[in-house]
């Protein structure tokens, strides 16, 4: 019985990666292809490196700078929400709150996500002149930390009310303070939870590109996503150098969510934590 | 993070400090979340609501704002475009929601249950989550092409005559709900995958050892323990649903026609290129009041489905 | 961008005063200047007015734009950095610009589309204000007076003051396939009828499409049909100031109806769905015979990595009907923030002026710009690589007509993409689509609180 069911449920799971990896793969062949090989509608073409040439090469924006511009962004904005959302969170998941205010702050989070990220831009961008962060990373950070928090405090909350409460007691007995529970017994627990929580703070804040469009002014802020919009032109897309940015923006995310995946699995068990 | 800031204190102060903060842990771990939010969303949402009650203007450069009341009601009244877009919304946030989350639950526990290769599947099935929008929306509109297009050219190929895709006004919407199942179902199965691996596998093989059997497992044991996750989830996904944007401005424009019009391109539309900041105001409102129905449809069934166990 | 550009950068050493400096840097935050030293050019030239920073859009004639900068800052000293922003931001962010107590921009950018809000609300400084015995030049092409704003009237007309200054004078033009239209001997058609005719004898689908017009959004390129017969979307009489929706006229039926017989029987089979790019790249790929599209695409046509029909393409001026021939003005123009001190706006006007001159201009088009001057694009007519669209763009200077330049242009626009597209995928006859769309005008225009002409 083992064998074929394991055969089976690869053959499903790389049917899926395949239809997965194909837009993928054919955005990679894209990047190779000169436009008039783009719209020829034939299969044939020669493959050229100068759309990625583009990416660096040109005295206009570098890719370098704008990946190392989102990896700050995306790091510090990873960091920040993490953090503020995973102590609110286990504050109200954990602590006899007057339910009016947990309710309030839940229902005013989930509010907040609800607008239009557009009606944010005007407003952050006099935050960011008045608080003198315009055009630096930090201001990128701010607007995505906002957006973020929603998400992350609503999925955390969800993942530490799933932590048993027997642990924290046993911990409290044991001498333990709050913030020690807090960072040594949940935290592990709700590793995949807040592994996977993570991975979805940096993933959007990669790539997000409204506010890092309105709150950054030169490539010293810009990041990836402003740069590739730069080939979507006004009656003209530059599909190519667009597919090279978007395959090689693809890369760093990559290794980042490689390492961050292996913590989404299995968390301690309950019997290991005893011990 | 005290200790350090408190090296010059008496054993005796810093003793009593942690205490201090130990016993109102509670509160200081919610001030930050509570200080970001009143910073800075208390002014833009307050500024929204003032928005919809009100007409602006640019007069000589400042912004003047006149008071009207419930005036854009009646411009919601006579606005010929809102209804197909709420259709639109609807019917896009219901089937895609739906979908995302049926393949993204089974894929969570396939990918649990692969011993082998799971590191492959866990990242390759996160990266249409890692492209940016704006090159998503463009590929894909030139994967639709048809006159250039690789899916027409892939369908002829095997004999297929391809259909028109986004030109098609049946078409568009499906169009662009198959691109948002490509993107979205990643966010899903992510979600879903963290709340699978957190699952006390004990359990399950003392339910075994009873006699269940696989589906039993997952019905009686595992199901019930994922819910909240899965609630939550949904909740979280159908927002971003709501809110759906690049890909649809990129694909379609909302048309042809109004045949793939969604609320959130037509919200963009009026408030910010038309700048009727009022108008668009109220539907940003009112797009957030439908929302939130369905969040309290979500808690509401979070809440059924726990009494009836 | 200063910082990745080796000219700009060098010249920003030349600067001696601190103040500048300061002003620069306090405009343009974030960015360091002068950090490489050097003095060579110390003597040249000294800074005359203050640095600016100008917001530009990525595009095709951006490197046009780069090397009128760099000849300016070479001619004379002063200091310029470009913020290059996505064309999809353009607007973003010149609207943010306008509202803080300073703009961070001394010179925006503004599309055809957006700049009437700016020059209705104020945003922009009247040229004049800045410089009392300001004269434009009239090699200089105004674009139906897209360069003008009269409050009283609230709209652009020839009596107003002049707001902005045009920059890249994109404008439509009839493209052609030379070779096919030489081989079966075809004479290039000036009418919409002779558009027809020649598309009967090229249609040939899929590897051949006679004609196509652009639906994705359709407004701009539908309208020169309605001026070829006469009527336009909206029209003041400027002897009443009454305002008149021109969309149940009978001549705006019968161009309706031109154009989606073009559209439907000769374009490519997904006609509901093709924008600028896609009739790009059908001409470009060698499946198009005509098409009637922005002028600045004709430099594609003639780059070898973009195109398989590179000394192929011809350009006229696009064909009319009854009432002749008509182009819609699709321009940028500059405009002076109002939120500037007096000395920065100088500094800006400075910069236009100098790049309105002949010789800048040469020098914009040479490098792969759009002029904005008559005697520039006459002059290039003869040019060896440029002059086969040049010329068009230079004839067709008398039949350019503006699209609605009102503050509520964008609504009316977005009025007629959808009912007009309505009409082409057949949800709504033409006729239909017509009366809902005057009547949605007529409501937006009253609404406005202008003075309007009831409808018939």
């Amino acid at each position: 019985m083992k064998k074929p069911g394991t055969w089976l449920l690869h053959g499903v799971l790389m049917l899926f990666a395949l239809i997965i990896l194909a837009p993928v793969v054919y955005t990679f062949l894209t990047s190779l292809k000169l436009f008039r090989d783009i719209i020829s509608g034939s299969w044939a073409f020669d493959p050229t490196w100068r759309n990625y040439e583009q990416l660096f090469m040109s005295n206009r924006n570098s890719f370098i700078d704008l990946t190392r511009n989102s990896l700050v962004v995306g790091g510090l904005t990873l960091a920040v929400v993490i953090a503020v959302a995973a102590l609110g969170a286990y504050s109200l998941s954990r602590f006899r709150w007057r339910r009016a205010i947990s309710g309030l702050v839940m229902a005013w989070l989930l509010f907040v996500n609800m607008l239009p990220p557009i009606i944010f831009v005007g407003p952050f961008y006099l935050i960011a002149r008045t608080l003198d962060i315009y055009d630096t990373p930090l201001a990128i950070v701010m607007a995505h930390s906002i957006l973020n928090l929603p998400l992350a405090f609503w999925m955390l909350h969800s993942f530490f009310a799933d932590v048993p409460v027997e642990l924290e007691e046993a911990a409290a007995i044991d001498g333990c303070s709050r913030l020690q529970t807090f960072l040594r017994i949940v935290l592990p627990i709700a590793r995949p939870g807040i592994a996977a929580t993570a991975v979805l703070v940096f993933v959007f804040s990669w790539k997000e590109f409204l506010f890092a469009l309105t709150l950054s002014s030169t490539p010293a802020a810009m990041t990836i996503p402003v740069g590739i919009a730069g080939f979507a032109q006004e009656y003209n897309i530059r599909y190519g150098e667009m597919a090279a940015a978007a395959f090689f923006a693809t890369i760093p995310a990559l290794i980042l969510v490689f390492i961050a995946q292996k913590h989404i699995v299995k968390g301690m068990t309950l019997g290991a934590l005893k011990g | 993070m005290m200790a350090t800031s408190a090296v010059d204190m008496t054993r005796q102060q810093r003793w009593r400090l942690s205490t201090f903060l130990d016993a109102n842990f509670q509160y200081w771990a919610l001030a930050p979340i509570l200080i970001f939010l009143a910073v800075l969303t208390l002014y833009p949402v307050g500024q929204l609501l003032r928005m919809s009650v009100s007409d602006m203007a640019f007069v000589k450069g400042k912004l003047e704002w006149t008071y009207v009341g419930l005036d854009h009601f009646q411009t919601l009244r006579n606005d010929p475009v809102v209804p197909d877009a709420l259709k639109n919304t609807l019917l896009f946030v219901v089937v895609v929601v739906c979908v995302e989350a049926v393949l993204g639950l089974l894929l969570a526990i396939l990918v649990s249950r692969a011993r082998r290769f799971a590191w492959f599947y866990r990242s390759v099935y996160m990266i249409p989550l890692l492209i940016p929008p704006i090159a998503i929306g463009t590929i894909w509109r030139l994967m639709y092409d048809y006159n250039y297009g690789i899916i027409n050219q892939v369908l002829f190929e095997l004999g297929l005559t391809g259909p028109l895709w986004t030109a098609n006004p049946d078409l568009a919407l499906v169009s662009v709900m198959i691109v948002d199942v490509w993107h979205w179902t990643s966010f899903l199965f992510l979600i879903m995958l963290a709340g699978v691996e957190s699952l006390p596998y004990e359990l399950s093989e003392a339910a075994r050892v009873d006699g269940a059997n696989e589906v039993q497992v997952y019905r009686h044991i595992f199901f019930p323990l994922l819910r909240p996750t899965i609630i939550v989830a949904l909740m979280l996904r159908t927002i971003l649903a709501f809110k759906v944007f690049d890909q649809i401005f990129l694909l379609t424009g909302g048309g042809p026609g109004t045949s793939s019009e969604v609320i959130s391109l037509y919200i963009y539309k009026v408030y910010f290129v038309q700048t009727r900041l009022g108008y668009g105001a109220l539907l940003a409102l009112l797009t957030a009041v439908i929302m939130s129905v369905f969040v309290v449809f979500y808690q509401w069934l979070n809440n059924y489905v726990n009494r009836q166990r | 961008m200063s910082r990745s550009n080796p000219k700009l950068t060098r010249r920003h050493l030349l600067k001696g005063a601190a103040a500048a400096t300061g002003a620069l840097l306090a405009s343009a935050p974030g960015v360091s200047f002068a950090q490489k030293a050097s003095t060579i050019n110390f003597l040249r030239h000294r800074a005359q007015v203050e640095p600016i920073t100008i917001l530009i859009n990525d595009s095709p004639w951006f490197p046009g734009f780069e090397v009128l900068v760099n000849n300016y800052v070479d001619a004379t000293g002063n200091d310029v950095n470009l913020n290059v922003t996505p064309f999809a931001g353009m607007l973003e962010k010149s609207r943010n610009a306008v509202q803080g107590n300073e703009s961070e921009f001394d010179i925006l950018n503004l599309n055809e589309q957006w700049y009437m809000q700016f020059y209705a609300g104020g945003l922009v400084k009247p040229i004049k204000e800045i410089k009392p015995d300001f004269e434009l030049d009239p090699n200089v092409i105004e674009y139906d007076s897209s360069t003008r704003w009269d409050p009283n009237v609230r709209y652009s007309t020839p009596d107003g003051e002049i707001y902005g200054l045009p920059i890249n004078g994109n404008i439509q033009l009839f493209f052609y396939r030379r070779d096919l239209f030489e081989a079966e001997g075809v004479a290039v058609p000036t009418t919409w009828d002779e558009v027809e005719a020649a598309a009967q004898v090229f249609h040939d689908p899929p590897q051949m499409h006679g004609f196509t017009i652009r639906s994705k959004p359709p407004n701009w390129e539908y309208q020169a049909y309605l001026e070829s017969y006469g009527t336009s979307v909206i029209r003041l009489d400027v002897e009443t100031g009454e305002w008149s929706v021109g969309l149940t006229a009978p001549e705006a039926l019968e161009a309706t109806n031109v154009w989606l017989n073009l559209g439907r029987n000769y374009g490519p089979a997904n006609y509901a769905d093709m924008g600028q790019a896609e009739n790009l790249a059908l001409m470009a790929s060698g499946r198009l015979a005509m098409a009637h599209m922005v002028g600045a695409a004709a430099p594609n046509f003639d780059n070898e990595d973009q195109s398989v029909v590179v000394g192929n393409v011809g350009a006229d001026v696009v064909p009319g009907g009854p009432a002749g021939r008509a182009t819609m003005s699709g321009i940028w123009v500059m405009g002076i923030p109002h939120n500037l001190p007096e000395a920065r706006q100088v500094a800006a006007l400075t910069f236009l002026e100098w790049a309105l001159s002949k010789e800048a201009q040469l020098d914009y088009a040479l490098a792969g710009a759009i002029p904005v001057r008559q005697d520039v694009y006459e002059e290039l007519a003869g040019d060896e690589k440029l002059g086969w669209w040049m010329k068009a763009m230079g004839d067709s200077t008398p039949y350019i007509k503006a699209q609605p330049r009102l503050a509520e242009t964008p609504q009316i626009v977005e009025v007629v993409d959808r009912r007009m597209s309505q009409a082409i995928i057949d949800e709504l006859s033409p006729e239909e689509a017509l009366q809902e769309a005057a009547e949605e005008i007529q409501a937006i225009l009253e609404g406005g609180g202008y003075n309007v002409t009831p409808l018939e």
